[in-house]
């Protein structure tokens, strides 16, 4: 069988002289396709945009806080439609490009009247800088310590004239566990108020002007009130937290009455957040009764002001005298026979009110035993010295007692080893750093600290309109 | 070397940065910027195709920029996104992004092999664009060879017509076709003929992959079998008719490879639009929206 030629030419020959000239499928396929790779797209951009719907075109989803407007670009991108609140000094470094829909400061601060850190920075950071939008954070309050950082891990060279406050040991904290200085408490209260390290030496002292023994309410066995038999307090029987058990174990019985001499409260921004003042009426006097009379055993004394004790006194002894005017009389028996005489009713008060005065004022298990009286030359009435119980020792940071519940307290706070009112029970740097270090829990600055001026009162009148943060008309 | 360099810059970057490596930094922009110009880059080649004469370089030297710059594009993209995928836009892009690069990968390993077993698979190689015009001429070319041999053959009316169509216009004589079919079928042609109508034109009219000649070694065992049956003088044209038979199976494999050889291109190439468009929309609407 001979094989079939088929040489070059011969294969050449079948191929149409004009092939190039028509497109083979295959190709125009590919271009068509090509063009529907350029029409797709563009446009589903310009469908989104025309529709003002720039829901496709988000870098990714809001903070849950901006969730009610996450879906309103303009609500921060763009120009502010009214001008920051006059509550803070606006630092907004927003330059004016219409062109540009870059988040501004002023937009934030349509709705955020966020106080400056300091004055004396010699920047102030935008707030997109810290707060970056747009991938779902639970809480975009939380900002990096990196951030922090920046400034403090060299503050001298961010800071322009006299750094205030900050120790010299505080210029260069690169993290909680890198160069945090220890732990500097408020000590005294109003113009003498000082700040100390608690590694301090010699070490801070608590100025408040009462006495207590940490060491001696802890001891099983106390005297509890009346019908109570022996007692063994707990840190909840005189530090109420946020989320403490509604009535106290040992409570006095008096009604309480609102009082200056009371300790001061907190503010309501800080009540979820820290322990309540102790209070006299609440906390001390169902073991330390203002007794000053057997006849008046169910009315103690009013933990106040002398001037107000005296009233009171006087007022109750007056008061009990219209009920019984025998008091007035004093039969006394003596050689010569019965004596009767008949005292006034203001020299009787004066007497009693005397006695029971000398007994709170004077008997060192009344007022003496928490509080420093002392007598001014001629003076009737002592002089409470003012107990300046700081309230909050660390003004400048923030805590959560309510998070840290399952701890017991003395792993903070050394109470059953303090015998004297100076112990400042605050823990150290090196508790919290036990637990909050890299690895651990969050060792953020943002857990404790705030950029934005101190943790002291916030405002709760925002006034500002629903429709307003809809973007409704 | 130069991806290195860009992992070297992004590794710091990215322990460094306060709210972690994002596209708005200016070391993301950087690497975003750069990711960019080397995406556009990718579409030059396409003009460089288009344009053979333009003298800036061998197309050899502009496909292996293509293919190694267009794999680094590949890590600027992700230290600009800081291996977030983003809103919508960003992830479209992005997926785009990797199909393109995944789908240019696939066609640069066909590219290692296919060429050259094809070479191999398919010595008969022909024009892509003309097989169908080349298989047509064959089925017309084993016509004329039976017909040859065996006369007209009624069944196939197709073929037949063309013959008669070429053999009655002169400006066809350069065609290899319009050969004068016998007057009588020749003495023991019949297995000839049956052997056409049955296995030959079928096959000739399939997609050459089908069929007892879609595979050489069965088609070597029938043509055997069928010399057996046939007298000496109509050897040739039996082997004639397996010539063709093995011309159209070269064929079949050719298409098959061209098509794997170019067909990513149908991906790839619409998607790198695409990916043109979004890049586009995302870069104009960032940088509008984030200063």
């Amino acid at each position: 069988m001979a094989t079939r030629l088929s040489s070059t030419k011969l294969r050449a020959k079948r191929i149409e002289l004009d092939y190039f000239t028509r497109r083979h499928p295959l190709r125009t396929w590919r271009v068509v396709i090509t063009l529907a790779g350029f029409a797709i797209p563009g446009l589903w951009v310009g469908r989104e945009l025309v529709r003002n719907d720039q829901r496709s075109v988000k870098p990714g989803p809001v903070s849950v806080a901006h969730g009610l407007f996450g879906n309103r670009c303009s609500a921060c991108h763009g120009e502010p439609a009214v001008q920051p609140t006059a509550a803070v000094a606006p630092l907004a470094r927003d330059p004016d490009h219409p062109r540009w829909l870059g988040a501004t400061d002023a937009a934030c601060r349509r709705c955020h009247d966020a106080a400056d850190h300091e004055t004396n920075q010699t920047e102030a950071p935008s707030c997109a800088s810290c707060h970056t939008e747009h991938r779902g954070q639970r809480v975009l309050r939380q900002v990096s310590a990196a951030r922090c950082v920046q400034c403090h891990g060299e503050l001298d060279a961010h800071v322009r004239g006299v750094i205030r406050v900050v120790g010299s040991d505080a210029r260069a904290i690169r993290g909680f566990s890198d160069g945090h200085p220890e732990f500097a408490v408020w000590v005294g209260r109003g113009p003498e108020a000082s700040r100390a390290r608690l590694d301090a030496t010699p070490a801070p002292e608590d100025r408040a002007q009462v006495r207590l023994n940490h060491e001696l309410h802890l001891k099983p066995g106390l005297r509890g009130p009346a019908g109570a038999g022996g007692v063994q307090l707990a840190c909840g029987d005189c530090h109420e937290g946020p989320m403490a058990l509604s009535g106290v174990r040992f409570a006095g019985t008096a009604r309480p009455v609102p009082s200056p001499g009371d300790a001061p409260d907190l503010t309501p921004a800080e009540e979820p957040s820290y322990m309540a003042p102790v209070r006299f009426v609440r906390h001390c006097a169902g073991c330390h009764p203002n007794t000053f009379d057997a006849r008046f055993a169910d009315l103690p004394a009013p933990h106040d002001r002398p001037e107000v004790i005296h009233a009171f006194l006087r007022g109750a002894y007056a008061n009990y005298l219209v009920t019984h005017a025998d008091e007035l009389v004093d039969v006394r028996r003596s050689l010569l026979g019965r004596e009767t005489t008949v005292q006034s009713a203001d020299a009787w008060v004066n007497d009693q009110v005397r006695e029971a005065e000398a007994l709170l004022f004077r008997d060192p298990k009344r007022c003496q035993e928490c509080h420093v009286l002392s007598w001014e030359p001629g003076a009737g009435l002592p002089t409470v010295a003012p107990t300046e119980l700081p309230v909050r020792w660390l003004p400048q940071s923030r805590f959560d007692h309510g998070t840290h519940r399952l701890l017991a307290c003395t792993e903070c706070h050394a109470a059953p080893a303090s015998e004297r009112t100076e112990d400042i029970l605050m823990p150290r740097r090196a508790t919290c750093q036990r637990c909050h270090h890299a690895g651990g829990a969050s060792d953020r600055c943002s857990e404790c600290h705030t950029y934005h001026g101190a943790t002291g009162p916030v405002e709760m009148n925002g006034g500002r309109a629903i429709a307003r943060l809809l973007g409704e008309p | 070397m130069l991806g290195a360099v860009a992992t070297a810059f992004y590794v710091p970057y990215a322990r460094q940065a306060p709210q972690g490596p994002r596209g708005s930094t200016g070391v993301g922009l950087g690497f975003g910027i750069a990711a960019a110009a080397l995406m556009a880059f990718e579409w030059l080649l396409n003009a460089r195709k288009r344009v053979p004469t333009w003298n800036v370089g061998k197309a050899e030297t502009w496909l292996k920029g293509h293919i190694w710059l267009g794999l680094l594009a590949v890590p600027l993209a992700l230290f600009h996104s800081g291996f977030h995928l983003g809103g919508s836009l960003a992830a479209a892009l992005m997926i785009v992004f990797v199909v393109v690069t995944l789908s240019g990968v696939f066609g640069l390993v066909l590219q290692q092999f296919l060429p050259r077993l094809m070479s191999v698979a398919a010595p008969g190689e022909t024009i892509y664009e003309q097989i169908p015009h080349v298989i047509e001429t064959l089925r017309l070319d084993a016509y004329e060879t039976v017909a040859a041999v065996c006369g007209p053959i009624a069944e196939a009316e197709a073929e037949r017509g063309q013959s008669e169509a070429i053999q009655s216009d002169p400006r066809r004589a350069r065609q290899v076709l319009g050969r004068q079919p016998a007057a009588a079928p020749a003495e023991g042609s019949a297995p000839l003929r049956r052997f056409y109508l049955e296995t030959v034109r079928p096959f000739l009219m399939g997609d050459g992959r089908h069929g007892s000649l879609a595979d050489a070694r069965q088609a070597e065992r029938l043509v055997q079998g069928l010399l057996r049956l046939l007298p000496p003088v109509l050897h040739d044209a039996a082997g004639d008719l397996v010539a063709i038979a093995a011309e159209r199976r070269d064929y079949a494999v050719q298409a098959r490879l061209h098509r794997w050889l170019h067909g990513w291109l149908l991906l790839h190439v619409p998607l790198a639009a695409a990916l043109l468009v979004l890049l586009v929309a995302h870069a104009v609407l960032a940088l509008r929206y984030t200063y």
